[in-house]
């Protein structure tokens, strides 16, 4: 009510005075009703905020198109602890005509899905370890970290790197040479790349991992 | 008197017209009467939610399959919650088979319909390209979504869950928490934890009808 008293000054105190301010109040009010009907609405309407008017703004610029993602500390540890002489491939360690194909601001020596369908992350890597470079993929085993090593190392040498990691989502896969084959991937998996080329696959059966070649 | 009824008047319309203007346009309920979040993006109204409904719109019941054979063989339309168990449709909603998806009885509340490939390519327009759509269109945060670092932001409202989905070829449950799948009218789109990319490609009924077996979520868009 005030809100109306605030658009009409009331007049100087007095009691006859103070008496015809509220009549006149009132008087006003019924002039006015239709327009702070009108303010009222608007008010509401303001102030329900209705969910499907809030996202009007789609993908927005805080979108940042980015694969880089730092490892967790767990992941860290485990490497230095359960798998001595290992460390992360660095990304200066790759061939320059490798980011001829691939962009500079992906991770290439990573690949981070459920690949065991446990629901939770596992982390495929690129080890190096003297001069030979091993995939590993860590996953948790109940409460507890543990790791499977590809057999034979994806690459020798630590310099001029060309080799990288990838997830491959669940689909079919088929191959026609030398042979004729297919592979049906209910899981996600990891690709292993030689430059633009995938040349093995890496997929979780029977609590283990197996290998696909695809070159 | 004449002042009384004015006011009264005044009143009844402010709340009429709060009641239409706030209540029923940020949810819509199927036949079974859950109720779901809806969400604008650009000029589409889409549910927040992943459908739950068990029922079509004529309310015949769809069926419910548990049992990895029979969902294999389903020749009509069926549901089921992943691992069959009931907290999984309560969070991620439903999985369909393509033929509950395509059933001339709608699955969709009244008012509502399955996406198609254009409402597909226009969200992803408005969300600035496939290459980032699905940052956007994931609920953001680990609650849901396992942590692969595809930065999601989940700007759009679309909220987006994992659901996973069941294999068409022996009713087996894949990817929950890390992949999730939906119907467009006779095409699948998924997104993945570890991308911000939307894909298109596991399932088109067009050309393979095997898929017609895969059990996906579906989320429904205002007609």
């Amino acid at each position: 009510m005030w809100i109306i008293d605030s658009w009409h000054k009331p007049p100087v105190a007095g009691h006859q005075q103070a008496t015809g301010y509220r009549r006149l109040y009132f008087n006003r009010l019924t002039v006015r009703g239709p327009e702070l009907a009108v303010w009222l609405l608007l008010i509401f309407m303001a102030s329900c905020q209705r969910a499907d008017q809030l996202n009007q703004n789609g993908a927005g610029d805080s979108i940042i198109h980015r694969r880089r993602h730092t490892l967790p500390n767990d992941i860290l540890f485990y490497i230095h602890g359960q798998l001595p002489g290992s460390a992360l491939v660095d990304t200066a360690e790759y061939a320059v005509s490798w980011w001829s194909f691939y962009d500079r601001d992906e991770i290439p020596y990573q690949a981070i899905a459920d690949f065991n369908d446990d629901g939770l992350a596992d982390y495929a890597l690129l080890l190096k370890n003297g001069d030979k470079i091993n995939l590993v993929i860590i996953s948790m085993q109940g409460n507890k970290l543990s790791h499977w090593v590809a057999p034979g190392p994806v690459a020798n040498g630590t310099a001029n790197l060309h080799v990288g990691l990838s997830v491959e989502p669940p689909g079919r896969i088929d191959i026609v040479r030398p042979a004729i084959r297919s592979l049906i991937l209910r899981s996600n998996a990891v690709n292993l790349y030689d430059f633009e080329n995938r040349v093995r696959i890496y997929y979780s059966k029977n609590g283990s991992f197996e290998v696909f070649d695809t070159h | 008197m004449f002042l009384i009824t004015r006011i009264l008047l005044i009143v009844t319309g402010i709340a009429t017209m709060f009641f239409f203007s706030c209540r029923p346009a940020n949810t819509v309920s199927d036949v079974d009467g859950n109720t779901y979040r809806t969400v604008r993006i650009g000029n589409q109204l889409w549910m927040a939610e992943n459908l739950r409904v068990t029922h079509y719109r004529d309310g015949s019941a769809i069926l419910q399959l548990p049992a990895n054979e029979a969902w294999r063989k389903a020749e009509d339309g069926a549901w089921c919650d992943y691992f069959n168990e009931r907290e999984n449709g309560k969070t991620y909603g439903h999985l369909y088979n393509w033929l509950a998806v395509n059933d001339v009885r709608g699955i969709a509340p009244a008012g509502w319909r399955v996406p198609s490939q254009e409402d597909i390519a226009e969200l992803i327009t408005y969300l600035k390209g496939d290459t980032i759509a699905a940052s956007g269109l994931k609920e953001a945060g680990a609650a849901h979504w396992i942590d692969a670092g595809s930065n999601a932001s989940g700007d759009s409202g679309f909220d987006a869950l994992p659901g996973g989905y069941r294999s068409g070829i022996d009713g087996s449950f894949h990817t929950l928490k890390s992949n999730g799948y939906w119907w467009a009218a006779t095409r699948s789109f998924e997104l993945f934890a570890w991308s911000p990319r939307i894909f298109g490609s596991f399932a088109d009924v067009d050309r393979d009808k095997s898929y017609y077996t895969y059990g996906f979520s579906v989320r429904c868009i205002k007609e």
